[in-house]
């Protein structure tokens, strides 16, 4: 019996394979920036002869110099070495938030999804209303009730993220749950159980990967802006948004001192953000072929 | 029952609600249905296959679906080894599922596009938990053997594969579990038609080595014709001719199989081609003509038709049809026994 043709050879079609498969600029810029930014945070703090708080008056709100490249704050520490420090805490809190969001929301859009009806009404309402706050005034409101600090930033921003990690995740779920390779899982007798995990929540993934990386990029703003009025984490800890608000006034004498911070802040979340365009809609293994 | 019987059903009618806009359903009424399925039975004998043919959009898929225990009928019942479906407990579902299988129309979105053909073929003997991990890979080894499909394709991934290659990982997939019953619902008519041909002698051949029998659903009367031991012609959701294969296209008593069969493009000499056959689109199944469904398209359509919906009549040859035109013509015996089998 003769056979059909060979199939078309195309590069691997599992998810991280593709990634690498579909470099695009938005993706191959975005992981250079985050790159970049997570070398700087590990290396340069620790090979820079100064410590993120150490305070030497005499060098208050000096300019760059070889020294200190992007100058003193008014305690005259290094803004270089605290920017990098910031990081940490920002990619930590960005990292754990979107992370807790996703453990939470996956779950809940899965189900949601996946039974329509009361437990769909059940889960959803209530995210509805998370979500009808503004995400600042949320995470306000979630500080309030838990007090501040770094982990309850953490968890504040979780919170923020489940209703719009959930949503994703429900949408998705309901497309591939029509899809007919469900309904064939199932004429071969497989459970909910199986159907949920192994059919629909990897072809599920993909929207969510993206919306998660976007989020990221979120994550940290929302935490600079926390920490910015005083509610995220607490002071001698060199958080972004809390050098973005101490120093803010001494703008005119140090401006590299604002500057820094800010312009870190905007490229991270450039970073972020280039990614998740750069991951929309390549995370499809039937992919571009099928458009053509 | 003369024959031994496999699957088989009995008066199954399936009805779906018609969404309607907020406004109309203020204004109260009935909630109105489309009947995809009315009142059909059917039976199917081991290693039989059973041709279904019909329009797009009469019901096949919908019948199929509940005689694969997918779709719960609104009426009737379906009947598999001797057992009412319906009342299945846990195990028997199980088992139900081992044993009827379906192949998809459209090999493109039946397949799971993020598993490999090994694993699409191997998941049944997962579910079933049939063999040890071992045994599973040698017999996925053996179903691509059987359904000609490389062995160089195990790991490749469905988007890969030509159409008619992804059928082939369908049907690797469907027999699997060694079901006794497969519903094949139009297995080659999402596929080019160079490649029809062997999907189709494909399953012919399965049929010989395995013993399974088939429901097999096609729009194309050619390839029924060459697959089936007998067939079923459907019209709006009722079976209006069946019979063996021989007696509905040799000798086709219901005016809606003799159009069909006149369409074909070599005519037989026995069956008289009337001009103005098929006038018109099938009417919508919202709005079911009285009667019988085909009076609007059909050239003997008596008052009679238009009124009283046709029975099955027993013509001499053996074959079963829903027309009272035929049936007066030739002396067709109605049903005073309602125990007719297509
Ligand atoms: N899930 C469903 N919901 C509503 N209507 C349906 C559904 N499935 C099928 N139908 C309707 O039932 C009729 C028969 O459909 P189907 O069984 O798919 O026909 P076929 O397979 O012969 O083309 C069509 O009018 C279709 O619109
Ligand atoms: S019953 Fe009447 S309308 Fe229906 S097929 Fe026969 S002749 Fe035509
Ligand atoms: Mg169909």
């Amino acid at each position: 019996m003769a056979l059909d043709a060979a199939p078309i050879s195309r590069p691997a079609p599992r998810p991280l394979a593709r990634l690498t498969a579909n470099l695009t600029p938005p993706l191959v810029v975005g992981l250079a920036i985050i790159g970049l930014v997570l070398l700087g945070a590990f290396l340069i703090p620790a090979l820079s002869p100064f410590h993120a708080d150490q305070i030497n008056q005499e060098n208050s709100l000096a300019g760059p110099s070889l020294l200190h490249p992007l100058g003193s704050d008014d305690l005259g520490r290094d803004v270089l070495v605290r920017v990098m420090v910031g990081y940490r805490i920002s990619l930590a809190v960005a990292a754990g938030s979107v992370l807790l969001a996703l453990m939470a929301g996956l779950p809940l859009g899965l189900a949601s999804g996946y039974l329509p009806g009361l437990v769909d009404n059940l889960i959803m309402r209530p995210l509805d209303v998370l979500m009808a706050f503004p995400a600042i005034l949320l995470a306000v409101v979630v500080m309030a009730v838990l007090g501040t600090g770094t982990v309850v930033v953490v968890i504040a921003i979780g919170i923020v993220y489940t209703p719009i990690i959930a949503r994703v995740m429900r949408a998705t779920t309901l497309t591939a749950r029509g899809e007919l390779y469900v309904e064939a899982a199932r004429a071969r007798g497989a459970s909910a159980l199986r159907i949920v995990t192994t059919h629909i929540l990897p072809n599920s993934l993909g929207p969510v990967i993206v919306q998660a990386s976007i989020l990221l990029g979120f994550a940290v703003l929302l935490e600079a802006a926390l920490s910015f009025i005083g509610l995220g984490v607490r002071p001698p800890t060199p958080s972004l948004g809390l050098m973005l608000s101490t120093e803010r006034d001494f703008m005119t004498q140090a401006p590299w001192a604002v500057v820094s911070p800010g312009g870190a802040l905007m490229l991270l979340v450039l970073g972020f953000n280039l990614v998740g365009d750069g991951l929309r809609d390549r995370l499809d293994p039937r992919g571009r072929a099928r458009v053509r | 029952m003369p024959r031994a019987e496999l699957l088989g059903a009995s008066g199954l009618t399936r009805e779906f609600p018609v969404r309607r806009p907020w406004i109309e359903r203020l204004r109260g009424g009935r909630p109105p249905v489309v009947r995809a399925v009315t009142d059909v039975s059917l039976s199917i004998a081991p290693g039989e296959t059973l041709g279904l043919v019909g329009e797009s959009g009469c019901g096949k898929t919908t019948l199929g679906r509940m005689l694969a225990g997918l779709l719960r009928p609104t009426a009737g019942q379906v009947r598999f080894d001797g057992a009412d479906i319906a009342t299945l407990d846990a195990a028997g579902r199980r088992r139900l599922r081992q044993q009827i299988q379906i192949v998809f129309q459209d090999p493109f979105t039946s397949l799971d596009p993020h598993h490999t053909v090994r694993r699409i073929i191997r998941e049944p003997l997962d579910i079933h938990r049939m063999g040890s991990r071992r045994e599973r890979e040698r017999r996925v080894r053996e179903l691509m053997d059987q359904v000609a499909l490389p062995a160089r394709y195990a790991g490749a991934y469905p988007h890969e594969l030509s159409g008619g290659l992804r059928q082939r990982v369908g049907i690797a997939a469907a027999l699997a579990s060694r079901p006794r019953v497969i519903i094949a619902d139009e297995p080659t008519s999402a596929l080019d038609a160079s490649v029809q041909a062997e999907i189709i002698n494909l399953l012919v051949d399965l049929q010989a080595t395995t013993g399974v029998a088939y429901l097999f659903i096609s729009h194309n009367l050619d390839v029924v014709r060459h697959v089936s031991h007998r067939v079923a012609v459907m019209y709006m959701g009722r079976i209006v001719e069946s019979g063996s294969c021989d007696a509905v296209y040799g000798t086709p008593k219901h005016p809606y199989t003799r159009a069909l069969l006149s369409a074909i493009p070599v005519p037989d000499p026995r069956v008289p081609l009337r001009a103005g056959m098929l006038e018109g689109e099938p009417p919508s199944p919202i709005r079911v003509p009285s009667g019988c469904a085909f009076h609007p398209r059909c050239a003997l359509a008596t008052a009679e038709c238009r009124s009283v919906s046709p029975p099955e009549y027993r013509f001499a040859g053996g074959q079963v049809a829903r027309c009272h035109v035929t049936a007066a013509e030739e002396g067709a015996r109605g049903p005073e026994r309602r125990e007719v089998s297509a």
